[in-house]
């Protein structure tokens, strides 16, 4: 009816820019909250609701494919991968590399060197599936990016995966595991 | 207080009191009218800044999001950041273009937007010409736009740019018209086209109250006069890719840009001029007023443009010449009568002539329109 509804328009636009600044106030002094993310995504919230990203992360789910961790036998401290190199076969664009060491550490072998190169891996799983051990799993990592393609760049070696593995799993236990 | 009030031109008077003392009369009087014109081209330069992030952090919010907030705090420091994009982006020109006119459009289309604030009054004697025939001049050189457009459009040999050229002539031409008669309503009131006496002669009500009807006329068209959504269609991205600057990059890219900014920032404060008073006002002072007016406007142009989708281009041209022409033309023929019948019986008559009058313009539209569309509906059912 004559413009009725350019007024309605208008009202709901306006409605938008207030909520914006009623959420802005509601958070105020600060206007990120890192702990408070999932607020962002509630289906009652108003205003803004993206995830502004390098201030507020979303927490990733404990099956997300991310970067790949060695885990640590928590008893002996010795890494559980053997060397065996199934995960460096079962990779489909050969980005794993292992060179088992010449003698057993506490009864077990283990790797002498294990590289992961970054640049051209898919993220399939595949290699996290076929580990007999379950000595390889994913991070939930994806801030990955690098200025070069070397060595601790994009390239990973033993030290960096174990030293995920610490991080994300110290108790020998990944959080896939952990889910069920 | 009033050392506040008129600063720039007791800065003015000083500047050339002390001038005088050294230099000839038409020395001192060149030298004003260049620190006039170089004030008014940094008042722009700083407006398009300051309007180009404001537009950007407004409909960030309409759209429930942020807008620029990564360069510098809250993003101020945005439009560095696309000055220098397009300082050193790579000026193409395309193999087939007609160079001249393709190189002499981005020039052009800037012209009359520097020349149109030259009668703006900025505050109480805060105008750098004041031109007794201050309004016919604004509409003349504002319509130069479009020759400036049409050349981009024609001299980029591309089917869209040409598109885009032939549909702001179309566009502009036909809504210059209800613009136009709009604005008859206040010259009518003030009997003057000098905009300083438009000005002065709302000192005790705004002409908004005696013309709602006649501010809404001239609001729509003057939203369409500056190519901007509801009324983009010569550069509707979905249709014609960007219309008249698709094959420009770089600075001449920035000049369109530029214009289009500006264009619309003029328009606001024609309209705050001519129907909200321009800088009168209570308690601050008067160039306050009038950029505080003018930025009220531009968030209405703003709040339109991030409301309503596009127009069809039957639609549009139906719009002005079925609808805001005649609309126009009533609102005229009304206001001449209220102005002759309430002669000499004060204002306040005046203003609540007016407000009737306008009502029933509006009810009358709504009837006539009602009425189309039960006709419509009672045919259809009678076939």
């Amino acid at each position: 009816m004559l413009g009725l509804g350019i007024l309605k328009g208008l009202s709901v636009t306006l409605r938008h820019l207030v909520d914006t600044y009623l959420s802005d106030l509601r958070r105020f002094p600060r206007r990120y909250a890192p702990q408070g993310r999932a607020r962002r995504l509630h289906p009652t919230e108003r205003g803004i609701f993206t995830v502004q990203y390098p201030e507020e992360r979303l927490e990733m789910f404990p099956r997300f494919r991310g970067a790949l961790m060695q885990l640590v036998n928590p008893e002996t401290a010795i890494p559980k991968c053997t060397g065996c190199g199934i995960c460096a076969r079962s990779c489909p664009v050969g980005v794993i590399e292992v060179v088992r060491a010449e003698e057993k550490r506490g009864g077990q072998y283990v790797p002498q060197s294990y590289t992961w190169d970054l640049s051209s891996c898919l993220f399939c799983g595949l290699c996290v599936e076929s580990c007999p051990f379950g000595a390889l799993h994913h991070t939930p990592e994806y801030e990955l990016s690098s200025y070069g393609r070397k060595m601790g760049e994009l390239i990973y070696d033993l030290d960096r995966l174990l030293a995920w593995g610490q991080e994300y799993a110290p108790d020998g236990v990944p959080p896939v595991e952990k889910e069920k | 207080m009033a050392f506040l009030n008129d600063l720039f031109v007791n800065l003015s008077k000083w500047l050339s009191s002390f001038l005088a003392q050294f230099l000839p009369t038409w020395a001192v009087e060149l030298i004003m009218m260049l620190l006039t014109i170089v004030s008014l081209i940094i008042f722009v330069l700083v407006t398009i800044m300051f309007i180009n992030w404001l537009e950007r952090k407004t409909v960030g919010r309409f759209q429930d999001r942020y807008g620029p907030n990564r360069v510098g705090p809250l993003g101020i420091l945005q439009f560095v950041a696309d000055a220098i994009k397009m300082f050193t982006k790579e000026d193409i020109t395309p193999a087939n273009a007609d160079r001249a006119i393709f190189n002499l459009a981005p020039v052009i289309v800037v012209v009359p937007t520097f020349l149109v604030l030259a009668v703006l009054p900025f505050g109480r004697g805060m105008v750098a010409a004041d031109l007794n025939i201050g309004f016919l001049y604004i509409v003349a050189v504002s319509s130069l736009t479009t020759i400036a457009i049409l050349l981009a459009g024609w001299g980029s040999r591309n089917k869209y740019s040409l598109l885009g050229g032939m549909r702001v002539v179309a566009q502009m031409i036909s809504y210059e018209v209800p613009m136009v008669l709009s604005a008859l309503g206040v010259i009518m009131l003030t009997g003057s086209l000098s905009l300083v006496s438009i000005v002065e002669g709302q000192s005790r009500v705004p002409f908004i109250l005696l013309q709602p009807l006649g501010f809404l006329i001239y609001f729509i068209s003057a939203v369409a006069e500056v190519n901007r959504a509801p009324f983009d269609l010569p550069e509707a991205e979905s249709e014609i890719i960007a219309g008249y600057h698709t094959e420009y990059s770089g600075m001449k890219y920035a000049m369109f840009l530029l214009a289009e900014y500006i264009n619309a920032f003029i328009v606001s404060s024609i309209a705050a001029t001519l129907f909200l008073g321009g800088w009168q006002g209570p308690l601050l002072p008067p160039y306050l007023w009038f950029i505080l007016k003018a930025y009220g406007i531009y968030f209405l142009l703003m709040w339109l443009r991030f409301t309503l989708p596009r127009l069809r281009i039957d639609q549009l041209m139906g719009l002005a010449w079925k609808f805001l022409v005649p609309l126009a033309l009533v609102n005229l023929l009304v206001m001449g009568l209220v102005m002759t019948l309430t002669q000499g019986r004060g204002l306040i008559t005046l203003v609540l002539a007016s407000l009737v009058a306008n009502g029933l313009i509006v009810a009358a539209v709504v009837t006539i329109y009602g009425f189309a569309k039960w006709r419509r509906k009672t045919m259809r059912v009678a076939t």
